[in-house]
């Protein structure tokens, strides 16, 4: 196996609380008490699924020192470890996770390309507002068939990105949602180790249709 | 003997038949089964599709190097040649779950000569087993509970004192004298709908645990496996909050 470069790739589901308990602190939104035992129904999967990646990652025994992590989302500018402090402090058990990555000395690197992120807020943005319209399925078409190309395109700076910031010697971890194919290009140029922590089918269901 | 058509003879998806052992497919192995197709295995799909599409693309390079006279012979030479590649889940000794391919290299061959496919058509391909391999474990998944019940319902029929739930049933034309289903029938109505309570107090525990179970499994491949309209606007929500964070922190910096 000499000269291939190993990549750890964790597949993430984006579960509605990993953003929306970030988003509603951060708006000062107050979640009624209706939906409070739903959301925490399903905070507890999320945080069981996020402790299960944790613990796997522990496992590993990473170099933290040469550990360099790239993150879906995480824009390359020059503030990224304010992005994942602020959203790490509003309780997003992903970024939470980075920031204890990076206590243990692995260094963060920008993943994302800024111009490619606005397109995709902008697709979200017309996809969501058009919902109720009568010709949804239609909207839900349009914004599928863009949000595919956009993704191939955000692939390919993020594997470029990848390539391009790696030092001689370093470990990427890449934390990426599982609608991206970029394990895919990725196999070309490394040994691609996938962390994977297997919820209970309950779970899973709370997860996704609560 | 099951069919295994060939790559061109038939629609791309078709060529590679899936085989679902419903009998061999308890409950708590779902899970393990859907998983295994979907993480544990995460090239297979992709991995099967890039095999049959490196075929066709050595035969294009093949092609491009012969004249035309040295192609047709090579393709006549090939004639009857064929290779199968065969994916096998086991439980033990029991086969879960098989994916056979049957491909003929002259018809590769064949097929290369008449223009290369892009990767819109590779990610098409792909996609559609993924969606295949749900499809399947949902088809064979409810085709499992649904003989189940019409288990119970034929012993129904046979005792002399028919239960009225079952009459009803009956006469509403959800199933036959036979016990058999019909198309009318909502398996949802009688676990967790409008005649849930009448179902609950006649079928065994064990069957309802099983088909709650085979309901939410059903859901969740749904959800996670198809192009759900509600589930895909739920992740646009999420991941227009988190972007939206993100977009406000870059700008404040």
């Amino acid at each position: 196996m000499k000269g291939i470069k190993r990549l750890i790739y964790v597949p993430i589901l984006h579960a509605r609380e990993d953003s929306g308990r970030a988003s509603s602190i951060l708006q000062g939104n107050e979640i009624n008490n209706a939906k409070r035992g739903e959301i925490n129904k399903e905070l507890s999967s999320v945080d069981e699924m996020w402790k299960g990646i944790a613990a796997k990652i522990g496992e590993l025994n990473l170099p933290y020192k040469e550990t360099r992590i790239y993150q879906d989302g995480l824009p390359a500018c020059s503030n990224e470890l304010e992005i994942v402090t602020r959203l790490a402090e509003s309780g997003n058990p992903n970024f939470l996770l980075i920031l204890d990555l990076m206590k243990k000395r692995a260094k963060l690197e920008g993943t994302e390309n800024m111009d490619l992120l606005m397109q995709e807020y902008d697709l979200l943005n017309k996809l969501l507002m058009k919902n109720s319209d009568k010709n949804r399925m239609e909207t839900i078409a349009e914004y599928q068939t863009k949000s595919r190309e956009l993704l191939t395109l955000r692939d390919e700076f993020i594997f470029n990105r990848i390539k391009s910031t790696l030092q001689k010697g370093e470990l990427p971890i890449v934390f990426m949602g599982v609608m991206h194919r970029l394990d895919k290009m990725l196999e070309k140029d490394f040994l691609v180790s996938y962390v994977i922590y297997r919820l209970p089918f309950r779970s899973i269901e709370t997860i996704y249709n609560s | 003997m099951r069919h295994k058509p060939s790559l061109l003879r038939a629609n791309p998806i078709l060529f590679s038949p899936l085989y679902l052992n419903a009998e061999n497919i308890s409950t708590e192995k779902l899970l393990a089964l859907y998983r295994s197709a979907d993480f544990f295995s995460p090239q297979l799909v992709s991995g099967l599709v890039k095999t049959i599409l490196d075929m066709e693309k050595h035969g294009e390079r093949l092609s491009v190097d012969c004249s035309p006279e040295e192609r047709r012979k090579l393709i006549r030479e090939m004639k009857g040649m064929s290779m199968d590649i065969q994916y096998t889940l086991r439980d033990k000794a029991e086969t879960m779950m098989e994916i056979s391919i049957h491909i003929v290299p002259s018809e590769v061959l064949e097929r290369a000569q008449q223009g290369k496919i892009d990767v819109t058509q590779y990610q098409k391909l792909n996609d559609d087993l993924d969606k295949l391999i749900v499809k399947l474990i949902v088809k064979e998944v409810r085709r499992r509970f649904t003989s189940k019940v019409m288990g119970y319902f034929q012993s129904f029929l046979r005792s002399s004192q028919v239960p009225p739930f079952i009459t009803q049933l009956l006469d509403m034309g959800w199933f036959n004298l036979k016990g058999q289903l019909l198309k009318e029938a909502s398996i949802d109505d009688l676990l967790t709908g409008k005649y849930s309570e009448q179902f609950e107090h006649l079928m065994p525990k064990e069957l309802l645990q099983e088909g709650m179970q085979i309901r939410e499994t059903i859901k969740t491949c749904f959800a996670i496996g198809q192009d759900n309209a509600d589930s895909l606007i739920q992740d646009a929500k999420k991941r227009h909050a988190l972007l939206e964070i993100i977009i406000r922190e870059t700008k404040t910096q």
